[in-house]
């Protein structure tokens, strides 16, 4: 399926949940907070919530900001 | 002593954590400051980098309190999704909330950002708001639900300092009750010194530190100068004279002779 993750579109192998989706993609041991369709996903649902093809992900980290 | 929020804080010193030459001298320079308040934002992040992570353990190691800041925002929603995400990464209810109305001055969208903090305040968010110096946005904010204002110095990185010393003045007499922060365009540390000795609460610093020369030594600058201006406002200054007055005594003034005098 297409996703569209931080604005750019990837095959990710589906269905997939969100945790396998950060494993798949190479995210297993980062601290991020991620968004589905503009919505933010609490982290204990990872392992539940699944992601849909032309879904947009967005997966933030911690950086520098004044 | 003093009361932030749901806190209690030693140091009226916030620092922003970007720009600086590494994460070794931010972390020094938040010791060195003795901030207890520093911001950081949320960004997209590749699966190769992994910077975030050896960001944020350098961060915590200092033990500070976490403002997450909705930086890079322009509208009421990108705010709002950036605060949830906040709040689910970081587990804290603070937010700084910037919603930025023009891409060159980086000047906050008044609009934006009220609409944002009604929203985010009845969700039960701590809403730090960056405005600019105007009353009337800034009472907007509070009869929304904010009981801190962060009106700017001057624009973000400017390094200008208080470019509007009486708007600044006005908010502080209209808004007893309220915790202000000076955020942004603050350049040296007599900027800070003078928001403070103006009774604001605290001032938050970032381009001013980390782009010294010597960043650890100007956040140690900082510390002194936020002192020096809170302990000048709470031992109440002396009030400006157009008129000069001797400070010396007058009288048994030596080698006078009335003939003389005039």
């Amino acid at each position: 399926m297409k996703i569209r993750i931080n604005g750019h579109i990837r095959d990710v192998k589906g269905p997939t949940t969100i945790q396998d989706l950060l494993v798949q993609l190479g995210y297993a041991n980062h601290f991020v907070a991620v968004a589905v369709n503009q919505n933010c996903i609490p982290k204990q649902k990872f392992p539940e919530q699944s992601v849909q093809d032309q879904d947009e992900v967005e997966i933030l980290a911690p950086m520098a900001g004044g | 002593m003093w009361t932030l929020a749901d806190k209690t804080l030693k140091s009226r010193l916030f620092l922003g954590s970007a720009r600086y030459p590494s994460p070794e001298i931010l972390q020094q320079s938040i010791i060195a400051s003795s901030t207890e308040v520093v911001t950081v934002s949320l960004r997209r992040e590749s699966a190769q980098q992994n910077t975030g992570n050896r960001f944020w353990d350098y961060l915590r190691q200092t033990g500070v309190h976490i403002l997450p800041n909705t930086a890079g925002c322009l509208s009421v929603r990108e705010a709002i999704l950036t605060a949830h995400m906040s709040r689910e990464l970081f587990q804290t209810h603070w937010i700084k909330l910037e919603v930025i109305g023009n891409d060159d001055t980086l000047q906050p969208d008044p609009f934006g950002t009220v609409e944002a903090a009604r929203i985010l305040c009845a969700e039960g968010f701590e809403v730090f708001p960056y405005t600019t110096d105007d009353l009337v946005v800034a009472e907007k904010l509070v009869s929304v639900g904010c009981r801190i204002i962060m009106p700017w110095g001057s624009p973000i990185g400017t390094g200008q300092g208080l470019r509007n010393l009486e708007a600044l003045k006005t908010l502080r007499q209209r808004l007893p009750g309220i915790t202000l922060v000076v955020d942004a365009g603050i350049g040296r540390p007599s900027h800070a010194t003078q928001a403070l000795e103006l009774g604001f609460d605290a001032v938050l610093v970032n381009t001013a530190v980390a782009l010294a020369h010597d960043p650890v030594r100007m956040a140690q600058g900082f510390a002194a100068a936020v002192d020096a201006g809170r302990w000048g406002y709470e031992a109440g200054m002396m009030e400006a004279s157009s008129r000069a007055q001797a400070s010396s005594p007058t009288v048994g003034i030596p080698f006078w002779h009335q003939e003389d005098a005039h």
